[in-house]
Order: C-alpha cells, then sequence, then structure tokens
C-alpha cells in the first residue's frame, strides 16, 4: 500500500513537473549545439527518449516485472526505433551534404512518418501495460 | 515535424498520471509503478540531455 501512495505521488510529481515544464520548453525549445537545424534536434530528442524507453522496459521485462503482452508491445516499439532512427540518419546526412535547410523534402518527410510511428509505439506499448 | 514531438510523448505520463489518479489503475499498483519508472527514466534522460551537444553515438541501434 505504501510502495503505492509512493508511486503515485511519483506520479503525480512527474505529472506537476511535466505541466510547468511542457509550456515552457515548447515556446522556448533550445535546440542541441551541433544540430544541423531544429528537426535534427527534435528527433535526436525523441529518439533518446524512445531509446530509454526500450532500455528501461527490456530490464524490467527481463526481471520479470512486466505482464508477457507487453513483449509483443516492446517488440513493435524496437522495430520502430530502428526504422525512425535510419531515417534519421539518413536525414542528418543529406542534410550535411547540403544545406541544412535544402534538405530533400522526401528524407524530411520520411522522417516526421517514421517519427510519428515511434510515438504511436511508445503510446501502444503505455496502452498494453495499463490495461 | 516540430520539436513538440519529444513533448508529446513525454505527455503520455501526464495522461497516465490523470488515468491513476482516477482510480482505474489502483488494482495494478505495482505494474503502474514500474511503468511510472519507465517513464521518469525516459523524461529524465531527455532533460539530462537539454542544452547538450548533439551526440549521435548516443542513439543506438537496438537488437
Amino acid at each position: 500500500m505504501m510502495d503505492f501512495i509512493s508511486h503515485q505521488r511519483s506520479g503525480i510529481a512527474v505529472a506537476i513537473l511535466l505541466l510547468l515544464l511542457l509550456p515552457a520548453c515548447s515556446a522556448h525549445y533550445r535546440i542541441h549545439p551541433g544540430a544541423l537545424n531544429a528537426t535534427d534536434s527534435a528527433a535526436y530528442d525523441a529518439l533518446l527518449i524512445a531509446q530509454t524507453t526500450i532500455d528501461q522496459a527490456r530490464l524490467q521485462l527481463q526481471a520479470g516485472q512486466l505482464p508477457a503482452e507487453a513483449k509483443t508491445a516492446l517488440d513493435v516499439l524496437v522495430r520502430s526505433y530502428n526504422v525512425a532512427r535510419e531515417a534519421w540518419l539518413t536525414y542528418r546526412a543529406s542534410a550535411a551534404r547540403d544545406n541544412a535547410n535544402l534538405t530533400s523534402p522526401v528524407y524530411f518527410d520520411q522522417l516526421t512518418k517514421n517519427l510519428s510511428n515511434l510515438t504511436d509505439a511508445i503510446r501502444k506499448f503505455q496502452e498494453v501495460m495499463s490495461k | 515535424m516540430n520539436p513538440n514531438l519529444a513533448f508529446e510523448i513525454a505527455n503520455l505520463a501526464v495522461s497516465l498520471a490523470k488515468t491513476q489518479a482516477s482510480g482505474k489503475l489502483q488494482q495494478d499498483a505495482s505494474l503502474v509503478g514500474i511503468l511510472l519508472q519507465i517513464i521518469e527514466k525516459a523524461v529524465q534522460a531527455y532533460q539530462e540531455h537539454t542544452g547538450e551537444t548533439l551526440d549521435p553515438s548516443l542513439i543506438k541501434a537496438e537488437q
């Protein structure tokens, strides 16, 4: 019971923190130094979050702390992550080769689509876990 | 795409916490706790790298 209260408090703390930070972050997004442009920087952040989610979930799964259904959702998430990562690397290579602001829209569109799929995969993974 | 994409992922934590607060998930508190740990780690990773130099080598392929 105490564990649950502790978890609930930490969850609410995260939620409050995010609620406080999100408006400020979206209005004043800080592009990473070394990023080719804002797209490159935001994709890096999204992949970093996804990678951490995967690594942490894998640890929990190996420890037997997640339900069996989580494995399938995690596999989908890993595939989506790897595809999005490849699209990001391709986009980066194109942007570095050409002018960062004149990158082919094909690469940009592919990256956007794959990152959107990655977001969906993370959402589905969390839905499976919270059922 | 805009920079809000990363925040959209983080926003999932907010919706989860709201669901949790409503009591829907109280029947499986330990699972909720594990999920929150995962989310917290992801948010922490994001926050730790905010403003840091972009390092592509950190984004590794997953097996």
